[in-house]
C-alpha cells in the first residue's frame, strides 16, 4: 500500500498531466456531441417527415454498436492520430444517447400543456424554450449522465490513437508490467467517472432550479 | 362578435369535420357548442383561434378576416382554457397566471398586481397560493387557475373546451357558478363547448347544437326547450330535461279526454236516464242527438226535481252547455275554463258542434300521471289544494 502510495507521489505530475487530457478529450466530445445530439433531436420531433427519423435514429444505433477500439482505428487514415480523431470518435458514441433522451424527454411533454401553450400564444420558438426543454430537462440530464460515465471510461482507448489521458497510464503500466501504474489509471477513471456524474448531478439541479421545478411525473 | 361563414374543414384522408358552418357568436354572450364527441364542436371552436384552419370559409373576429393576422398575436388576444387544464407543471402559480401578459411583455407590477387581482376573484389567496406549483393544488383549484389565466390579459373572447369535464361533480358546479359570476361583471365573449346538458342549460346564452358536423340548432336554451328543432335535438336535451321545464309539446284536449262520455238522447224519459246514472256512476249526463250534436246538459238534480212529472223528457229538463271546448284546443286552456268557472267537467266538440270528449279533472290527473311520472306526486299535491 506504502509502495503505491509513494509510487504514486513520484509519478504525480504525470498523473496531474493524464487526468486533464482525459478530462479535455472527455469533455469535449461530450459537450460537441451535447451540441449536435440535442439540436438535433428537438429537429427531429418538429420534423413531418417520418422516414428521416428512422434513418437518423438507424445510423446512430449503428454508430453505437461499432467496437470503439476498430472505430478508432478506421479514423487514423481520416483524421490522423492525437486527440482530434479520440475526441471524433467518442463524440460519436455520445450523440445517441443524448439524441434518443432528448427526443422522449420532447414527446414525454404533456401534449395538453403544449395545446394550451399552443392556443395562448406561445411561437414554436418560445414553446420549445420554455416549455418543452424545461420540462424534458431530466430525460435530457439522464442521457448526458449515462454518456458521461461511458465516456470517461471510453476514453481510456484513445490513448492508443495517441491522445493521452489515463489510458497512457495504463498502457505503459501494461509494457513495464508495472501493476501499480495500472491500478492507478483505473481508479483515476473510475473516480473521475464518479465526481464528473455527482457535478452533473448538481448543474442539472440547478437548471432545474432555475427554470422552475420538474413536473413530479418524470422526475 | 365572431363570424363564422360557409366554413369547412376537410381532411386529408377525406374526412369531412366540419359541413357549412354558418355562426355568430354575439358579444357579450356565451354561447355553448354541443353534440356527441365527433360532431366538431371542439373543431369549431379551435377554427376561432386557428388551432385548426378550415379548409374553407370565412370567419370574422370583430369585422376583422382572422386568417389575415398572424396566429400568435390572434391568441394572446383570446382566452383560451382546455379540459385537462394545461397548467405548466413547470411554473408557479403566480407565473402560470401570468404566462399571456407575460408574453405580451407587460410591465412586472402590473403583471403582479394582475395576478394577485385574479386570483381573489375566484377565492385564491394569492399569499397562500401565487408560489405553490400547479401539482400542490386540487383539481378543482388548479383548474380555478386555468379559467384566470384565459382572462390574464383581459381578453375579448375566450374560448373554454370542455373545461370542467374532467371535475368532479361539486368542483364542477361551483367553476360553473364562477364563470356564470365572473361573467356578469366582464361580460366577455365566450365560446364554450361541452357535451353536457345540464351545464350548457346552466350558463348558455345561447346554445348551438351540433351533429356529424353540422349545426342542427342554434338559439337560446329555453327556444331549444320549446321547439327542439328535431327528433335528435329532443333525444339530446332527454325527455327527462324536457319534463323538468315542462314546457314539450303542450298536449291537446284530444290526448288527455275521456272519450266516448255517457249521453242520452233528449227524448228519454227522466226514470231511464236514473237508470243510466246508476249503471255508468256518473251524476251527469250530457244531451245529444243521433249525430251526436251536443244539446245540453242534465245533471240527477235537474232529473230529481222534475222526477214526478212523468210525461216529462231529459230534453225538458236539460240545462244548455255553457262551457265547451273545440278538439285540438291546448290542455292548458282548457285546464283554464275548468278552474276559472269550477266546472267539474268540459265537453270537447269537433267544429260541427259533435260532442267527442270530456275533460274532467280526473282524467288531466291520469294524463300527467303517465308522461311525466317523476313529478306525479306534486301534480296531486297541487290538485288536493285546489280543490
Amino acid at each position: 500500500m506504502t509502495d503505491i502510495w509513494n509510487f504514486l507521489q513520484s509519478r504525480m505530475p504525470d498523473l496531474l498531466t493524464a487526468l486533464r487530457e482525459h478530462l479535455v478529450i472527455s469533455f469535449s466530445s461530450i459537450l460537441l456531441g451535447s451540441l449536435i445530439a440535442i439540436p438535433l433531436g428537438i429537429a427531429l420531433v418538429y420534423n413531418r417527415i417520418r422516414w428521416l427519423n428512422t434513418v437518423i435514429f438507424f445510423i446512430a444505433n449503428l454508430m453505437q454498436t461499432v467496437p470503439s477500439l476498430a472505430l478508432l482505428a478506421v479514423l487514423i487514415p481520416l483524421l490522423g492520430i492525437g486527440i482530434k480523431p479520440a475526441i471524433f470518435a467518442l463524440l460519436l458514441y455520445s450523440i445517441m444517447p443524448i439524441l434518443r433522451n432528448t427526443y422522449d424527454g420532447f414527446h414525454a411533454v404533456d401534449r395538453h400543456v403544449l395545446e394550451s401553450a399552443r392556443g395562448m400564444g406561445y411561437s414554436t420558438m418560445q414553446r420549445i424554450f420554455t416549455i418543452q426543454l424545461p420540462l424534458s430537462l431530466p430525460y435530457i440530464m439522464s442521457g448526458i449522465r449515462i454518456t458521461t460515465v461511458y465516456i470517461i471510461s471510453w476514453a481510456t482507448l484513445a490513448s492508443l490513437i495517441g491522445a493521452g489521458g489515463i489510458g497512457q497510464l495504463i498502457i505503459s503500466g501494461m509494457g513495464v508490467n508495472k501493476p501499480e501504474l495500472v491500478f492507478a489509471g483505473a481508479i483515476g477513471a473510475i473516480a473521475l467517472a464518479f465526481i464528473a456524474d455527482w457535478l452533473l448531478g448538481l448543474l442539472e439541479k440547478w437548471l432545474s432550479g432555475k427554470f422552475g421545478r420538474m413536473g413530479g411525473a418524470e422526475a | 362578435m365572431i363570424e363564422m361563414k360557409n366554413v369547412n374543414k376537410i381532411y386529408s384522408d377525406g374526412f369531412h369535420a366540419l359541413k357549412d358552418i354558418n355562426l355568430t357568436f354575439r358579444k357579450g354572450e356565451i354561447t355553448v357548442l354541443i353534440g356527441p364527441s365527433g360532431c366538431g364542436k371542439s373543431t369549431t371552436m379551435k377554427c376561432i383561434n386557428r388551432l385548426i384552419t378550415p379548409t374553407n370559409g370565412t370567419i370574422l373576429v370583430n369585422e376583422e378576416n382572422i386568417g389575415s393576422i398572424d396566429p400568435v398575436k390572434l391568441r394572446r388576444n383570446i382566452g383560451y382554457v382546455i379540459q385537462s387544464i394545461g397548467l405548466f407543471p413547470h411554473m408557479t402559480i403566480g407565473r402560470n397566471v401570468a404566462v399571456v401578459p407575460h408574453l405580451k411583455k407587460w410591465e412586472k407590477d402590473r403583471m403582479s398586481n394582475r395576478v394577485d387581482e385574479l386570483m381573489n376573484m375566484v377565492g385564491l389567496s394569492p399569499e397562500t397560493y401565487r408560489d405553490r406549483y400547479p401539482s400542490e393544488l386540487s383539481g378543482g383549484q388548479q383548474q380555478r387557475i386555468g379559467v384566470i389565466r384565459a382572462l390574464a390579459a383581459d381578453p375579448d373572447i375566450i374560448l373554454m373546451d370542455e373545461p370542467f369535464s374532467a371535475l368532479d361533480p361539486i368542483s364542477r358546479e361551483q367553476l360553473q357558478d364562477d364563470v356564470i359570476r365572473l361573467q356578469q361583471e366582464l361580460h366577455k365573449t365566450i365560446v364554450f363547448v361541452t357535451h353536457d346538458m345540464d351545464e350548457a342549460l346552466k350558463i348558455a346564452d345561447r346554445i348551438v347544437i351540433m351533429r356529424a358536423g353540422s349545426v342542427v340548432q342554434s338559439d337560446t336554451p329555453e327556444r331549444i326547450l320549446r321547439y327542439p328543432a328535431d327528433d335528435f335535438v329532443r333525444s339530446f336535451i332527454g325527455q327527462q330535461r324536457l319534463v323538468q321545464e315542462n314546457t314539450y309539446d303542450v298536449p291537446t284536449v284530444d290526448e288527455v279526454m275521456v272519450r266516448q262520455p255517457v249521453t242520452v238522447y233528449p227524448n228519454r224519459g227522466l226514470a231511464a236516464s236514473i237508470s243510466i246514472m246508476e249503471r255508468r256512476r256518473v251524476d251527469t249526463l250530457f244531451v245529444t242527438d243521433h249525430e251526436r250534436h251536443l244539446k245540453g246538459i242534465v245533471s240527477i238534480f235537474n232529473v230529481l226535481d222534475q222526477y214526478g212529472e212523468e210525461n216529462m223528457t231529459v230534453g225538458d229538463v236539460m240545462k244548455p252547455v255553457l262551457y265547451s271546448i273545440s278538439s285540438g284546443t291546448p290542455l292548458p286552456q282548457a285546464v283554464e275554463l275548468l278552474n276559472r268557472h269550477q266546472l267539474s267537467n268540459l265537453a270537447v266538440v269537433d267544429d260541427k258542434n259533435r260532442l267527442i270528449g270530456l275533460i274532467t279533472r280526473g282524467s288531466v290527473v291520469r294524463h300527467l300521471a303517465e308522461v311525466y311520472p317523476t313529478i306525479t306526486e306534486s301534480v296531486d299535491a297541487e290538485q288536493g289544494d285546489n280543490e
